[in-house]
């Protein structure tokens, strides 16, 4: 799915420009979608913990609690398919299949990279983390620091793409913006001319 | 150009009809010469028959060609090479320049001047002047070419009765001393014929004797020869009054019992004969081996050094004698732990190792060789080796390995000689070489004497088809030869060492 | 009208040497009468990526795997997709392939036949018939060439070694020989009349070349002291390094000439220039050339030829430069002894040899009439125009000849190439054809950018004719 641009110019001297791939909902189906998806992920995550619950009964969860009668849950119907179907299955194979459940669900389903140019403080890139735990990774330049910013053409495995590059004092590798959605040309071309403009054209 | 009309032409003729070299010759075939068949399929006659020749033949090939043109890229460049036959230049000059030539600005296969022709203009004239096709190919005939091919009968046949000695041996059909009794008397009356006829040339001309000389540098390699090359260094140190180089070796044991066989002691001088053989490939300080100063009186001194040659030939083909019945012990256990399937397959290899690399040539001349001639003797005796060690005893592994120097040390060299001598002979030793091995080859594999008069009479019968068959396929195979030559072959470079 | 053009060979700066040096002076040129051109090459150590040289030369080093001097593995389609991509994002009309030893060059013309563009292929080396190697080269060719549209020789022996390698018919064949960069191979100043040379002045010899066997090395080996024993006032100078450095070096102990002959040892192509005004005559003993640019550089020194009469060398240059010799040592010999004579005589104007050099060879012209071919492919010449016209003779522009790209056509012309080799070349082009259908569907033209033109400079001529590589604009390491 191509990238598409979202230019944001809080103040006059700050200019973020947000690449991202993630859909944008503007219809009332996709919406429906959307939030469907929201439902389900929920669903799916209280299902895990439920097996997990389950397979740790013996050890923990068989005294009934304040709040929830364990072993009333255990006899009921659903409480006792579950744990037959978590008894048959070894304690590593449900650690892992959870992890990997728990892994989709916390999965962000878009990538979002962004520029955030500050004239006379520098340049930030992020890039979205993979899932909505983790925090994206940033990075801060400061300008006297920078020494260019370009759009060059690299190979990537069988293309040939265009990426914007941050030149940076001192270093033998540039610093690529946007290093995994790489848009195309004319969201570059924009977001290249606007930071330069940000950065070193006082008048704008 | 009315024949042309019909079929896609690849070059346009931008010359008048009267310029063009190909219909300088005569107006009336112009499409037949122009359409000669594929240059991949083209007779070697065509390199060296005369181009009347040429024309008649091709001129059917004309209406196939212009079909094969209908079909695409593919007919073009045949027409192309085509188009010139060889040596067509001459007519060329004959012609002299033309009216529209004149008029243009004659075409020149220049880069540096400005023409107004086209870049892609093709002057049909002077296009694929320098083609040679086939510039050096040599037609065989049939004859000939069955008796040269003799020669490789000959050394197939020999190597095929010394397998059926040897499966004989081993059998217990045959016993080993008669074997090698039977060689050796065989290898003694060769080496006397030998003899003689080498000291007949010898009179002639000193060459002979000096080209053997340069081979005593050769004893300092191949393990092969190095089992004969002792008698060379031995006659040489004879001939040159002791010299210090050769085998000290020799000249310890240089003076015992000349008398006693001398059936064996014909091994010993036809190896410094074959100086081209052994010692060209082998001999590295052959080459730097200064040439010896001339006999001092040679014409008195021929009767003596003739006797003292013998001498050492006699001493030397002892020495062998008593070096290969020291090592026989050895040579039956050296690989008597390797598994008789490996020993049948190894010998099996070195065999057709020997055959195929065998020196066939005459070795006059023809030095040029891509194997060494050791190769061959190496292989040969080392399956000999192989084999010894699935003997019983220690006479049965001496006779096998003295029978085995004879077969392929010493009959090769003998064959050559008597080959260069006569030619009759020659044919007659073949013959007798073909029969030999047929029959021995159907008593191995049958036993009896029907079984060896039918070997012999299929082994002639077949040894007759298989060479003319293999001749005439040879000669059937000369119509696709297609060496193509031209200025863009790398110069062949001509050097006279003179500062050497 | 301007043409998007990319050449495409295995061998470009910063390898040194001839056919580098071509593409990089008929792209600039060509640049320079407007068009657009783009280099594609493989990845050299330190130089990767995409780069821009002086004039907004653009080159592709293509990452790839190198096996022999410099040359890539033939894989016949490991290049296309990547090869696909360039060509759809620069928006190339024609693939014009330098080298037939170059397989990326060989896998270029084929993928762009496939997608239906033009091409042309420059041959610059020659080939016997006879031994192994150049029977598969050969046989290379043949499929490359059977589906290119125009073929480029550098000299008339070429295109007939060519004509015959491949089968072609020889009005698809144009020569176009190489050129020099004058202004790079000028003589010393001199003010005043030319200096006359004496009798017994000393006459410099310079030869400048690898020492290879089949640049002739054994030949000067064996020529050298024999000259200099016949003319004691000649000196030599030997640039070039190669595995007969040594038996030279031995020669020349051997005879003790040290102080007659100097050994240079590898010199850059910058430095030619200086080391060949050194000398008066230049030796050129190669057994083999398809044009020899070398020449036509030191005659454009002003330095009077001797060579051997090989390959294309003949046409080169006129007869008032150059003594011609078989390539035999006596004759040689003979040829330098006449040259020297000739020189001291004064018969021989080596100083107009720059100006006339430089009107006979120049890379303007090179591009001119490269230019045309490209407009003959492209059918901006009729073909009658390009291929010739001859009413009257029952000649016509074939339409093979202008070749189309319908599969059934193109597999018509490999088919023919040989028994077995014109069914493996068809499977080839039928993958190819598949493999460029797959490639449409999974990476959809729509998705490729295209990249922008280096902007087009209105008046400048002169910047554009320096030999080396120019400065990189900029540098790029993903």
């Amino acid at each position: 799915m191509p990238g598409r641009l979202i230019l944001r110019r809080p103040s006059p001297t700050t200019v973020s420009f947000t690449v991202s791939n993630a859909s944008r909902h503007t219809s009332t189906p996709a919406k429906i979608l959307f939030y469907l998806q929201i439902l389900l992920r929920a669903l799916v995550f209280f299902c895990v913990v439920f097996f997990n619950i389950a397979r740790l009964r013996h050890s923990f969860f068989n005294q009934d609690g304040s709040l929830v009668h364990w072993s009333t849950i255990w006899s009921s119907p659903l409480g006792s398919i579950v744990s037959r179907i978590v008894d048959s299955y070894s304690a590593w194979v449900v650690v892992i299949l959870s992890a990997i459940v728990i892994y989709g669900v916390f999965r962000k389903g878009y990538t979002e990279e962004s520029l955030l140019v500050i004239r006379g403080l520098g340049i930030q890139t992020s890039t979205s983390s993979l899932t909505y735990l983790s925090k994206a990774s940033t990075r801060f330049i400061p300008t006297t620091q920078i020494q260019d910013i370009v759009i060059h053409e690299a190979f990537k495995g069988f293309e040939v793409r265009f990426y914007l590059a941050i030149i940076v004092d001192g270093e033998s590798e540039v610093v690529v913006v946007f290093p995994k959605l790489l848009p195309n040309r004319a969201i570059l071309e924009e977001v290249w001319r606007g930071s330069r403009r940000c950065l070193y054209d006082s008048k704008s | 150009m009315p024949p042309l009309s019909h079929s896609p032409q690849p070059v346009p003729p931008p010359v008048p009809v009267e310029t063009h070299p190909n219909r300088a010759v005569g107006i009336k075939p112009p499409a037949q010469q122009r359409t000669l068949p594929d240059p991949s399929r083209l007779a070697p006659e065509d390199a060296y028959y005369s181009p009347a020749l040429v024309r008649t033949r091709t001129a059917p090939a004309a209406y196939d060609e212009s079909i094969r043109g209908l079909n695409g890229s593919t007919g073009t460049a045949s027409s192309v090479a085509a188009l010139r036959p060889p040596h067509a230049a001459p007519a060329r000059k004959l012609r002299g320049t033309s009216r529209r030539r004149r008029r243009k600005g004659a075409w020149k296969k220049l880069l540096w001047v400005k023409q107004s022709y086209p870049d892609n203009y093709t002057d049909t004239e002077t296009f694929l002047d320098h083609l040679q096709r086939n510039p050096r190919v040599r037609p065989y005939d049939f004859w000939p070419l069955v008796a040269d091919s003799t020669v490789i009968v000959q050394h197939v046949c020999s190597v095929a009765i010394f397998v059926c000695c040897f499966v004989g041996i081993v059998q217990g059909r045959v016993s080993p001393v008669s074997v090698v009794c039977w060689g050796s008397v065989g290898t003694a009356v060769g080496w006397i014929l030998w003899d003689s006829w080498v000291f007949r040339e010898h009179g002639e001309s000193h060459v002979v004797e000096r080209a053997s000389e340069g081979d005593d540098g050769s004893t300092s390699s191949g393990s092969t020869a190095s089992s004969m090359n002792p008698i060379t260094t031995t006659r040489s140190n004879d001939q040159k009054e002791h010299q210090v180089h050769g085998l000290g070796l020799t000249m310890s044991h240089g003076e015992t019992d000349p008398g006693r066989r001398s059936s064996s002691s014909g091994l010993g001088d036809p190896c410094s004969q074959d100086a081209a053989s052994f010692g060209g490939p082998n001999g590295v300080a052959a080459g730097a081996v200064p040439p010896l100063p001339p006999h001092d009186a040679p014409m008195t001194s021929r009767l003596s050094s003739r006797n003292r040659q013998r001498l050492s030939t006699v001493k030397s083909a002892f020495l062998i004698y008593c070096a290969l019945l020291g090592l026989s012990p050895i040579l039956k256990s050296l690989t008597k732990s390797t598994a008789s399937d490996s020993i049948w397959a190894m010998s099996c290899w070195l065999l057709i190792t020997n055959i195929f690399s065998f020196d066939y040539g005459s070795g006059k001349g023809a030095g040029a060789t891509k194997f060494p001639a050791s190769l061959s003797t190496n292989a040969a005796v080392m399956a000999s080796t192989v084999l010894a060690s699935r003997l019983p005893s220690t006479t049965h592994v001496f006779s096998l390995m003295l029978f085995s120097i004879e077969v392929f040390g010493l009959f090769p060299i003998f064959r050559r000689q008597l080959r260069h001598i006569s030619w009759t002979g020659h044919a007659f030793m073949t013959l007798a070489l073909v029969i030999t091995a047929g029959g021995a080859v159907g008593i191995t594999l049958r036993g009896g004497l029907t079984a060896a008069v039918v070997g012999s009479m299929l082994g002639s019968i077949l040894t007759a088809l298989a060479m003319g068959g293999c001749s005439w396929w040879l000669i059937s195979l000369q119509k696709y030869k297609n060496v193509v030559t031209g200025p863009w072959d790398p110069a062949r470079p001509i050097i006279r060492r003179h500062w050497d | 009208m301007p043409y998007n053009i990319a050449m495409v060979s295995d061998f470009f700066f910063p390898q040194p040497g001839g056919i580098e040096s071509h593409i990089y002076q008929l792209s600039t040129k060509l640049i320079d009468r407007g068009h657009k051109v783009i280099i594609i090459t493989h990845a050299y150590k330190g130089r990767t990526g995409v780069r821009y040289l002086t004039n907004g030369l653009k080159v592709y080093h293509v990452p790839f795997l190198v096996i022999y001097r410099e040359s890539t593995m033939p894989t016949v389609f490991s290049f296309f997709p990547i090869f696909r991509n360039i060509v759809i994002r620069e928006q190339i009309q024609i693939v014009h392939g330098h080298a037939s030893l170059s397989s990326f060059c060989h896998e270029a013309i084929l993928h762009a036949r496939t997608m239906g563009l033009r091409t042309v292929f420059t041959d610059h080396s020659l080939f016997g018939f006879a031994d192994a190697s150049s029977i598969l080269t050969n046989k290379l060719l043949k499929f490359t060439l059977s589906d290119v549209d125009h073929v480029i020789c550098v000299s008339h022996t070429c295109k007939e070694n060519t004509v015959l390698r491949a089968s072609l018919d020889p009005l698809m064949v144009s020569v176009i020989p190489n050129a020099v960069v004058a202004e790079n191979f000028q003589p010393l100043e001199q003010g005043g009349p030319p200096s006359s040379i004496g009798p017994n002045d000393i006459i410099t010899i310079v030869v400048i070349s690898r020492l290879f066997y089949n640049k002739g090395t054994d030949l000067l080996i064996a020529t050298i002291p024999r000259i200099l024993s016949s003319h004691p006032n000649v000196r030599f100078i030997i640039a070039g390094s190669g595995p007969k450095a040594i038996d030279l070096e031995q020669m020349l102990e051997r005879n003790v000439l040290q102080d007659k002959v100097e050994m240079l040892g590898p010199v850059r192509h910058e430095e030619v220039r200086d080391v060949m005004v050194r000398g008066h005559i230049y030796l050129h003993p190669s057994l083999t050339e398809a044009f020899g640019t070398v020449l036509v550089e030191a005659a454009s020194c002003g330095l009077y030829v001797v060579c051997t009469r090989v390959g294309g060398i003949p046409e080169v240059l006129p007869q008032h430069m150059t003594t011609f010799a078989k390539p035999e040592e006596d004759d040689l010999v003979m040829a330098t002894s006449k040259a020297i004579a000739a020189l001291r005589s004064n018969k021989v104007r080596t100083d107009r040899f720059h100006d006339q050099v430089k009107m006979m060879y120049s890379w303007t012209d090179v591009a001119q009439r490269t230019e045309r071919v490209y407009k003959g492919i492209q059918g901006d010449i009729s073909p009658e125009e390009f291929y010739g016209y001859y009413p009257g003779q029952g000649w016509e522009a074939s339409g093979d000849r202008v070749r189309s790209f319908a599969l059934i056509d193109r597999l018509k012309r490999y088919y023919g190439c040989g028994v077995w080799a014109g069914k493996l070349f068809c499977l080839c082009v039928v993958i190819d054809v598949l493999i460029y259908v797959f490639l449409e569907m999974w990476f959809p033209r729509v998705n490729i950018d295209i990249a922008r033109s280096w902007p087009k400079k209105l008046k400048q001529k002169e910047v554009a004719d320096s030999t080396g590589n120019g400065p990189d604009r900029v540098s790029s390491t993903t």
